[in-house]
């Protein structure tokens, strides 16, 4: 991708490393600048360290630390963060939604549809740019 | 006392020998007692006051003087006769009336010694020999009267202590007719099954619950073995046997008897019955009561209760079981995703090509199992709200109108006029809506194209909502479309339908369905939310 914006930033979350791998490969062929994390914990100490990603894509159900106490505490840093929740439990996530402490851009259910994702991600760029204006 | 009045009146005249000559005596001594009475009756009464009990008979002045003067005129007909059989009648009352008010037998005689006095004190001053003639003649006529009302004492007073004993005996002869009826009553309008058996199990009382569920009268039942006249003709044998064990008391009767009875008009039904063995030596001849009750429902519900639970329980197992094949789905559909583009850039041959796509889309089928799965197994129970349901109709339009297009697949609303607004989780209802609508695109859209309606109207009580389509129907009339898994598409799930009636019958709506080539129709109907309802918002 010829980017004639600055990269976006992802970070992936998920605990299956092949899955986190392949769907990382996936979005940097698609130009996205992507980070991956196979648990809570490690998540959260990447998230501590600057530079904020602009898109946390994140399962719920991870070692140590869910996937939304993940977004909260990127909010934390960065209150414009974008959240997507890729889960096999999308019932379970809308109940609790409210513990990622702000408005999630979207959950998707896996097994997930990459073009789903892209398309949210796309949105998600949109309002970065936004918010950063 | 078999006597009649004039022979015991003869008799005891003979006894005392009071004769005609007597009655001339007293009457000729009539003229100079006469004057006397007025002062005699007043002696006569101070001296019966003077005794202790006295207040327990005498109230008053009045009283006092109303029996002085019934004194006085005893008096004169003692004296005037004629004694014949008025005049026994009359002390005979005279008797009555002491036993009436309690008088003790001994102040008659004492009150009877008194007068005697009285009347020989007056006699004492006639010449002989009137003296002695009219003395014996006051001393029979007084002993006469006091035997008159001693005899009609003692009849009295037998009839008085009798009476009770009657009394009983007629309440008693009532309360039995009374609870001979309630018996009766009880039987006939119970609610449960009464049927009486003789020692050969043929039965002798049948009662109104009995005619009701089996259909059989009471005159076509009497009579007939029980067995026969009530259950099904495989079980005649067994139970007949052991029935009429039990009824000739060879075996006691079992605990509970339950068995299946025929009815007339519907499904045999099962009756728990209590037998009791109670032969009586006496008329009916039932030796043996059935008591019955009707169960089915009871059951079907326990069992319905207990197929729930262990749905529940196995759609507890598979949910979670479905939730951890969405793992490895994720991993492979991204890796799919993957060799798509990887053969794609390598320009791989379309066959790999295909193929690897074919993979994926049986991965994207598979992920919508679950997922209707998921709805089917774990339904989570409605939130009810007052909801518009003409506004949960434009928005499945909505939905369903990309889908439609492409199959040239003309949507229609046909939307009540006023809104039917029902009590319902309207996420669900769009959900069961959608699932219908989606049903009839794909049908119509198979036949090249057509019209699909989504209707509601509003009736009475009731809110009613109908999809309607022009495809080619349904497979037929006993297609089990309602069943999980039962699919006429090839990539369908089988679990729409299933969704919908779960949907509609957690929210004790109904559907039905009628279908022909051309013209096919879902009509759910959901209690409306009236005007009447309190405190729900229209």
């Amino acid at each position: 991708m010829d980017v004639p914006h600055s990269p976006f930033r992802v970070f992936v979350v998920e605990d299956d490393v092949s899955d986190a791998r392949i769907l990382a490969q996936l979005l940097r062929e698609d130009g996205y600048d992507v980070e991956v994390a196979f648990d809570g914990a490690s998540a959260v100490s990447r998230l501590a360290q600057a530079p904020t990603p602009d898109v946390l894509i994140v399962d719920y159900k991870l070692p140590h630390v869910d996937g939304l106490a993940i977004a909260s505490f990127a909010r934390s840093r960065d209150a414009a963060v974008e959240v997507v929740v890729v889960t096999g439990y999308p019932d379970i996530v809308e109940r609790v939604a409210v513990q990622a402490g702000g408005p999630l851009r979207a959950v998707l259910t896996k097994p997930l549809i990459y073009a789903d994702l892209t398309a949210q991600l796309e949105c998600a760029r949109a309002a970065r740019a936004v918010a950063k204006t | 006392m078999e006597s009649s009045p004039e022979s015991l009146f003869a008799e005891l005249k003979r006894y005392v020998r009071f004769g005609p000559a007597d009655s001339a005596a007293l009457a000729a001594f009539s003229q100079v007692v006469a004057p006397h009475f007025g002062r005699i009756a007043v002696a006569f009464y101070e001296r019966a006051r003077e005794h202790d009990d006295a207040h327990r008979v005498f109230r008053d002045e009045a009283q006092i003087a109303r029996l002085e003067g019934a004194l006085i005129a005893w008096m004169k007909r003692l004296f005037a006769g004629p004694h014949d059989d008025s005049y026994f009648l009359e002390r005979a009352k005279i008797g009555r009336v002491h036993v009436r008010i309690g008088l003790p037998q001994r102040y008659m005689v004492t009150g009877m010694s008194f007068m005697r006095e009285a009347f020989d004190g007056l006699a004492d001053d006639l010449p002989e020999p009137e003296r002695g003639v009219t003395r014996l003649a006051i001393s029979r006529a007084v002993d006469l009267d006091l035997a008159i009302m001693l005899e009609t004492y003692r009849d009295d007073l037998l009839e008085q202590l009798q009476r009770p004993a009657r009394e009983e005996r007629e309440r008693l002869l009532s309360q039995l007719a009374q609870s001979e009826h309630r018996y009766a009553n009880a039987v006939e309008l119970a609610h449960v099954l009464v049927v009486g058996v003789d020692a050969e199990a043929r039965i002798t009382l049948f009662n109104r619950a009995a005619e009701q569920l089996t259909g059989l009268s009471r005159e076509g039942a009497l009579g007939l073995p029980m067995v026969d006249a009530l259950l099904p003709e495989d079980l005649r044998a067994d139970e007949g046997a052991r029935l009429r064990d039990v009824a000739a008391g060879r075996v006691p009767p079992p605990e509970d008897w339950e068995v299946l009875v025929e009815t007339r008009s519907d499904r045999p039904r099962l009756v728990q019955w209590r037998l009791t063995y109670a032969p009586s030596t006496n008329d009916t001849g039932v030796v043996l009561f059935a008591i019955g009750q009707d169960v089915s429902d009871e059951r079907a519900l326990a069992e319905r209760t207990l197929r729930s639970e262990k749905l529940a329980a196995v759609g507890t197992l598979a949910a979670g079981l479905a939730h951890e094949i969405r793992n490895p789905l994720n991993g492979a559909l991204l890796h799919v995703t993957f060799l798509e583009r990887a053969l794609r850039r390598s320009g791989a041959d379309a066959d790999s090509q295909d193929a690897v796509k074919l993979v994926g889309g049986e991965i994207r089928r598979l992920s919508a199992l679950v997922k209707d799965f998921l709805v089917f197994a774990r339904p989570n129970p409605p939130e009810r709200r007052p909801s518009s349901l003409n506004a949960v109709c434009l928005k499945v339009l909505s939905v369903v109108k990309a889908d439609a297009a492409i199959g040239n697949v003309r949507v229609e609303p046909d939307l009540a006029a006023v809104d039917p607004i029902a009590h319902v989780d309207p996420e669900k209802i769009e959900q069961a809506l959608l699932n219908l609508m989606r049903n009839a695109i794909d049908a119509v859209a198979s036949t090249g194209g057509g019209r699909v309606v989504l209707r509601t109207r509003r009736q009475p009580r009731m809110a009613v909502i109908e999809v309607e389509d022009e495809g080619p129907g349904l497979p037929g009339p006993d297609a089990p479309i309602f069943d999980a898994f039962y699919s006429t598409k090839p990539h369908g799930t089988g679990l729409g339908l299933a969704i919908v009636h779960r949907v509609i019958t957690d929210h004790n709506g109904t559907i039905d369905v009628e279908s022909r080539p051309g013209r096919t129709v879902f009509r759910v109907t959901l209690k409306r939310v009236t005007e009447s309802d309190d405190g729900r918002p229209m």
